[in-house]
């Protein structure tokens, strides 16, 4: 009784102590200011979530539980029990008769309530503001439990585990920072787990998901805004699970610190570790034997002859002196910094985070990268950045506070030597240490390059990166630190304002707010190419470096003249470097913002894009205009400078069966287009910054052709990227790529151009514009429009001329004719033998690999995929030409573009394929060939996309995406294998049922690729379909009608889906088949198999199998079961029609003994639900 | 010769730690008495650059204390009241460290200067021990040692043998003995034995001021003749602490034995005896208005 009378006489003193300090009131200040934040930011306004819709508010408490609680958490709990230890508070409260397990449950309870009180304020925060109406939020009627409910559940649960660790490590180790390095690297690991785990174990991944985070979240995919507002988060079992585990995990801390928290502390050991160790000298029994040994000593001082002082040279003036101070006090930092007993811990974290866990990051497809140094680098960098924050956050205000809590201060303070020795010694030796974890770093991620062997090290990445991404950001971290410590003079206020702050940035940057200038740390803004290195980026880096250091510098000073010792002199000189660097900054600040100003920020093209629909679209959207029947071309490249110059002759062809009186041509406005004139018109064209009206003199006549000549200039990029855009084409050194699918357009486009036109509803709402429309169908007798999106346009015949620096290759659709050497420069002369459809342009200096006419062209240090892409490229053609009919280019290339995008582009005869998308993966038996599977569908496009354009209308990514999709599949399937095409459709699968909108899903029939879910159908379902198609049909029946679609429909009319069903259903004739069509194409149809029975018995030497299976979903779709040894060698199977509700029972004969029974265990039916798939004996 | 003059120092929150002090110390080791509050390591700070007064002036040999700081300290050794080592550190790179904060560059004079200085505290033999495991007596003379680095012409040690058992004491007062024949040595201590063994000229302050300045020597003079002591039952000496000037009582074998000051025989049962430093110590801060 009296045991628990002490103990809640210790939680009352510790929350009254709490109330007396300063740093709960700011962390309850902040977390209410957070859900404020949070709750009016960006996502619920535009998605349409409901401010205290059941999701959102578990989206929020989930997202607070990851962002903002294991930080301030371990500034609570960690040294709870450190900081009586050093008050010298814990001796008389041990020599109390109070247990230990009582005294720590005091501490425990008392701080943990208090930082339950001080969350609280975030669900008050976010319950109050659901009553408060601004524009664009929506609110649902008022509601109390699910704040309650998730709360308790996502914080109060999160916060009790973790601040069970961070209070046991604390207790034990007595070492603060060792808690703040573990909670930082706490959230490495986090991603890690969850993204190893999700991969490996389907179905269990809520139950590694600590925080829930990407629980919550996964609720939200594929859903509307308005299922979403009305769905409830359910915490299922294995969420339960998940929740019971912390606590369970938070009961095991304890344990662990009840255990070894002794009341008696053990005698040092001898050598001490201070307070910045593990052990603090309050804890410590002196050891006076031998030392005070006074008989021997008295002897000693009789005997001895005592030597002389002498009066050594003293010089504290000049920089000779100075640097020998800063340097002695820089060496004696750092020792005491590297003496740590924390980074024992925290270094092979760091390196763990910042190296080993890199393999495991994977690329397009799940598919593993290639361990590339490139890669390594600023995926190390990127892990490093947020550790390194961390670390360096606690540690100088460690090693800020350190002089003070040691007693050292007035002994150093009272010696000759300036202010800038003691505080930028600090600074430096913190910069030391944080280039050393980083060395750290950089040699795991080396030796687990060497270790895979599957690329050449090389270390310019690194020192690139590291140089001028990391070290600078870590330098600036090091400065905030160093200077909110000496203006706050605490270094927990230090600690929570340095959170705040990073915090701050962070939700402008989440807001899409954090640009150059209010991004401290690049986050977002670089992206490293082994083409490029950062190249694109180099002036921005630059500035923002000269910008970003001279707050660095302002930082510094601005410690200075605040430091408590400083002298008068000194502060005024502070004073005055301050001023001068804050100056220097805001000319930096300047220029980058001039530089950002040169080129069109996305609110600008925004507008561009409404202005461009408000003026053209009600006359020209439908509006039959001339086409390219025939380009000629000259492109002069300027890689350096990122500009071109181009001249051209576009032959305009009118294919319509109209007269045509005006020739609208779309034009990109940023561009300086020098001249631009049409033959046949003598009038002044109409100039708008977006394009030109030219009035025919006379009327242009169905069939007639005319001229139009252009010359420009570009420069591409312009000005720096933001941190939402993602550059598409580009003029660099490293490579060039004109074509990317972007909205700028880098031609004289012919009409208007619908894919200018904003899709976004709430964007366009805020402009006040109303639902796009749909645009007007054609028929599949009619012409495409000239410029429909530019992919593709009306085929036309080409011949380009790319002038480059001689060191590069330049590639364009057709065949090279001609090269010739200009100067420094060299001209390559393409022409193509058919019509092609659309124009593209990659330059670079290439390596180049043929084989036949299939050429890879690619990064020198890129070599590992490119047999690999050729036996794809080489496998594709000859199967899709045996399959699909003839093509009639004969070169194929796919050339390599510097990484700044992820995509591929299948233009006639050359496909640009990102450097990130299947140069640099991995292959390996457990995920996507992702190099295989790009060529394959690649290549594809040449006949369903070039070969076959299919008309504007719905259903149209069907038969262009779905076709390409299943082509690469049934390749896949006849050159890899069973095992591989299966990873591949089980990855299919599984993204079309993450992305589906799952109360909107369209049909096939109906896809029109206007709404961010349709791709998911318009790729992954539609080629799963086909693929199921070809199951039930055969692959000679479903060949057979592929070729005849091709046939029929290349270089002249374009299909529809309908007309690709026709001729499919041809193939079945009895009709048989009709109900696929109408369950696949015309509704919307998801079985979901599950085994309800299984039983095995033994007859004779067989084994038979009954079972009966159910599908829960929807369809009639058949389904193979198969009993399955565990080696899989041998299986026996039985196809079962499991149709929409019914159950349906088979038996399975096997001369072996099997294990497993599987549904479809090659995933050649789409199933919504696996989990249940297997019956194991 | 250091002078101060009309020092002043009030903190923030409103306490008058020095209320104007007054004094001139010459070469030698001057000592600092007060009790605990006094204001005397106020005084110290102020003298080591590390706090800055609201008024009043200090210089010595033409250097201002106060303003120009860099000075000061090139001439400072400072062993604070209450200070700490690095205990990651050993003893030798401490003090190196300190030697070149302190402007000694070259290598060979530091570290002669070093081993000089380590064999002065006896710790040479524990140079490169870590300073965690040093115990009180070695950190103190590990203190001494970084307070004489350099051959400070101004030293001053704020309660210096606090901590110190009597051997190291002994150790210390012979050493600052030595080196204070031409230099300004300022012994603040609350010990008054320590100022009547070591120092020629001391000065007593109380509540921020200074209440007497003198050599030893001359405060024994003035109590010649004047100080009483008698043994008496406890219920007697609570009689006579109300009654006469009581400058110290002490429990002896059950009794009070008193002393008090006076010109005359106080009362029955006081007989004279020898004075003592810490008659004169105490009858000033005992007693409001000092000795009469």
């Amino acid at each position: 009784m009296s045991e628990a009378k002490a103990i809640i006489a210790i939680i009352r003193a510790e929350m009254s102590l709490n109330l007396r300090r300063v740093a709960p009131w700011l962390l309850f200040i902040l977390f209410c200011g957070n859900a404020a934040l949070w709750n009016s930011g960006v996502p619920v306004n535009t998605r349409g979530w409901a401010t205290n819709s059941d999701f959102n508010i578990a989206r929020l408490m989930a997202g607070f539980s990851f962002l903002t609680l294991p930080l301030f958490t371990a500034m609570m709990m960690g040294d709870v029990v450190i900081r009586d230890i050093r008050l010298g508070v814990d001796a008389i409260l041990l020599s109390k008769p109070i247990s230990r397990i009582g005294y720590l449950t005091g501490k425990f309870f008392g701080n943990f309530l208090t930082l339950v009180a001080c969350a609280f304020g975030y669900a008050l925060t976010l319950f109050l503001v659901q009553s408060v109406a601004t524009e664009g939020r929506i609110s649902l009627a008022w509601r109390t439990t699910p704040y309650i409910k998730h709360f308790v559940l996502l914080i109060v649960i999160s916060q009790l585990a973790m601040a069970a660790f961070c209070f046991a490590v604390g207790a034990i180790t007595r070492s603060a920072k060792l808690v703040y390095g573990l909670v930082i690297i706490s959230y490495v690991l986090y991603i890690a787990l969850a993204s190893l785990v999700g991969n490996r174990l389907p179905g269990l991944e809520s139950l590694f998901d600590l925080l829930l985070l990407e629980w919550v979240n996964r609720a939200s995919r594929g859903q509307s805004a308005a299922a979403i507002n009305n769905s409830m988060i359910v915490y299922d079992g294995i969420v339960i699970a998940n929740r019971l585990m912390l606590i369970f995990l938070a009961a095991a801390c304890l344990f662990i610190a009840w255990l070894r928290f002794g009341k008696t502390e053990k005698r040092s050991s001898g050598v001490s570790h201070g307070t910045l160790g593990l052990a603090s000298p309050v804890e410590r029994l002196y050891d006076e034997t031998g030392a005070m040994d006074f008989a021997s000593e008295k002897e000693v001082i009789t005997e001895r002859r005592l030597v002389a002082l002498t009066r050594p040279t003293i010089s504290t003036e000049g920089l000779p002196a100075r640097w020998s101070q800063f340097i002695a006090a820089t060496v004696v930092e750092f020792r005491l910094l590297i003496a740590e007993r924390s980074l024992i811990v925290l270094a092979p974290l760091v390196m763990i985070s910042g190296g080993l866990f890199l393999g495991s990051f994977s690329g397009p497809f799940d598919a593993p990268l290639a361990p590339l140094s490139s890669i390594y680098a600023a995926n190390s960098a990127t892990a490093l950045l947020i550790t390194l924050f961390g670390v360096m956050i606690f540690y100088t205000g460690e090693a800020i506070d350190r002089d003070r809590e040691l007693k050292v201060e007035d002994a150093l303070w009272s010696s000759p030597a300036p202010d800038q020795v003691f505080l930028l010694s600090k600074f430096a030796a913190l910069f030391a240490l944080a280039s050393l974890l980083v060395f750290l770093s950089f040699l795991t991620a080396v030796t687990g390059q060497i270790i895979k062997r599957a690329a050449p090290v090389d270390i310019a990445p690194y020192l690139i990166i590291y140089s001028a991404i990391l070290l600078p950001s870590v330098a600036l971290m090091i400065a905030g630190a160093t200077v909110l410590n000496v203006l706050l003079r605490d270094k927990y206020l230090a600690h929570a304002a340095g959170l705040a702050l990073a915090g701050g940035f962070f939700y402008l940057l989440q807001q899409g707010r954090a640009g150059w200038l209010l991004n401290p740390v690049l986050y977002n803004l670089w992206t490293y190419s082994d083409m490029t290195g950062l190249e694109p980026y180099r002036k921005g880096v630059f500035l923002h470096r000269a910008f970003w250091l001279a707050i660095t510098l302002a930082s510094l000073a601005l410690a200075h003249t605040f430091f408590r010792r400083g002298a008068t002199r000194e502060r005024r000189r502070a004073t005055v470097i301050a001023i001068a660097s804050l100056i220097i900054a805001v000319g930096a600040g300047i220029l980058i913002n001039n530089e950002i100003n040169r080129g069109p920020d996305s609110k600008w093209l925004e507008a561009a894009r409404i202005r461009y629909e408000e003026k053209f679209a009600s006359s020209y959207r439908d509006a039959p205009q001339p086409q390219w029947s025939r380009v000629d071309l000259t492109v002069e490249l300027f890689p350096s400078e990122h500009r071109l110059h181009a001249r051209g002759i576009f032959k305009l062809e009118n294919r319509t069966k109209q007269q045509i009186e005006t020739a609208f041509v779309s034009l990109d406005p940023t561009f300086d287009w020098r001249e631009l004139s049409i033959d046949g018109v003598s009038r002044p064209p109409r100039i708008d910054e977006l394009g030109r009206v030219f009035t025919f003199d006379v009327p242009l006549q169905p069939n007639e052709t005319t001229t139009l000549r252009a010359k420009w200039d570009a420069t591409i990029p312009q000005g720096l990227r933001r941190a939402s855009s993602v550059w598409t084409n580009f003029i660099l050194e490293g490579g060039t790529l004109l074509g990317g699918p972007d909205f700028l357009e880098w031609l004289p486009m012919m009409g208007y151009l619908s894919k200018w036109e904003i899709s976004d509803e709430t964007v366009r709402q805020s402009y006040g514009k109303a639902k796009q429309t749909k645009l007007a169908e054609t028929r599949n007798s009619e012409p495409l429009p000239a410029s429909d999106g530019g992919f593709p346009v009306a085929p036309f015949d080409l011949r380009v001329e790319i002038i480059a620096p001689r060191d590069q290759t330049a590639l364009s659709s057709g065949r090279l004719v001609e090269t010739r050497d200009e100067g420094e420069r060299r001209a390559f002369v393409y022409e193509t033998e058919q019509r092609v459809s659309g124009l593209v342009i990659v330059c670079a200096p290439y390596a180049e690999k043929w084989r036949g006419d299939l050429a890879v062209y690619y990064h020198p240090c890129h070599s590992f995929n490119v047999d690999s892409l050729l036996d794809a490229m080489e496998a594709a053609r000859r199967k899709y030409e045996r399959d699909y009919g003839p093509l009639p280019y004969r070169d194929l290339r796919m050339a390599e573009f510097p990484g700044l995008a992820r995509f591929a582009i299948s233009y006639a005869t050359t496909i640009p394929c990102s450097e990130n998308l299947v140069f640099i993966s991995r292959e390996d038996a457990e995920h996507v060939n992702a190099n295989y599977f790009a060529a394959a569908h690649e290549i594809a496009h040449q006949w369903f996309g070039h070969r076959v354009v299919a008309a504007r209308a719905a259903g149209r990514g069907v038969l262009l995406e779905g076709l390409a999709e299943y082509a690469a599949g049934a390749l896949m399937d006849e050159t890899l294998g069973k095992q591989a095409t299966m990873i591949f459709r089980r990855f299919e699968e599984r993204t079309y049922l993450d992305n589906r909108a799952i109360d909107g899903e369209p049909s096939l029939i109906d896809v029109d690729g206007l709404s961010p879910s349709d791709s998911a159908i318009i790729y992954q379902k539609a080629g799963l379909v086909f693929h199921m198609m070809e199951n039930l049909i055969g692959r000679e029946r479903m060949n057979a009608a592929l070729r005849e679609y091709v046939a029929r429909f290349a270089e002249s009319a374009h299909p529809r889906i309908a007309d690709l069903i026709a001729i499919l259903k041809k193939q079945t004739p009895d009709g048989s088949m009709d109900w696929f069509y109408d369950e696949w194409f015309y509704r919307v149809t998801l079985p979901d198999f599950r085994i309800t029975a299984a039983t095995m018995k033994k007859e004779g030497n067989d084994y038979i199998i009954e079972f009966s299976i159910e599908n829960i979903g929807d369809g009639s779709m058949p389904v193979l079961v198969e009993a399955v040894a565990g080696d899989e060698r041998s299986a026996s199977s039985a196809q079962v029609l499991a149709s929409q509700g019914a159950t349906a029972r088979g038996s399975i004969r096997c001369a072996f003994k099997p294990e497993q029974l599987v549904i479809d265990r090659l995933h050649d039916v789409i199933d919504k639900d696996r989990s249940n798939n297997t019956h194991i004996f | 010769m250091l002078k101060i003059f009309g020092l002043r120092k009030t903190y923030a929150g409103g306490v008058r730690a020095l209320n104007g002090i007054d004094l001139e110390i010459p070469a030698g080791m001057f000592g600092l008495l007060g009790p605990n509050g006094a204001g005397k390591t106020t005084l110290m700070k102020i003298l080591a650059t590390l706090l800055d007064p609201d008024e009043g002036t200090a210089a010595m040999d033409g250097i201002d204390l106060i303003g120009d700081k860099a000075a000061t300290r090139r001439m400072l050794g400072y062993l604070p009241q209450d200070f700490g080592l690095y205990p990651t550190l050993t003893a030798e790179q401490m003090l190196d460290y300190l030697a070149r904060l302190k402007g000694i560059n070259n290598a060979r004079e530091r570290r002669a200067h070093l081993d000089a200085l380590l064999e002065r505290v006896n710790l040479s033999s524990e140079r490169k021990q870590k300073l965690g495991a040093y115990s009180g007596g070695m950190r103190q003379r590990f203190g001494i040692a970084q307070a004489l680095l350099g051959s400070p012409r101004l030293i001053i040690v704020d309660e210096p043998t606090a901590g110190l058992d009597l051997e190291e004491r002994i150790r210390f007062h012979n050493l600052l003995s030595e080196i204070a024949a031409d230099v300004v040595v300022i012994l603040s201590t609350h010990i008054v034995s320590d100022v009547s063994n070591l120092c020629d000229q001391m000065a007593v302050i109380r509540r921020g001021e200074i209440i007497a300045s003198c050599s030893p020597s001359d405060a024994l003079d003035r109590l010649t003749g004047r100080v009483w002591e008698a043994v008496v039952a406890r219920d007697r000496a609570a009689q006579l602490k109300s009654q006469l000037a009581i400058v110290s009582s002490q429990m002896t074998a059950g009794r009070v034995k008193l002393r008090a000051i006076a010109d005359t025989c106080p009362d029955e049962g006081f007989a004279p005896a020898a004075p003592t430093l810490e008659d004169y110590y105490f009858s000033l801060v005992n007693h409001q208005g000092g000795l009469k």
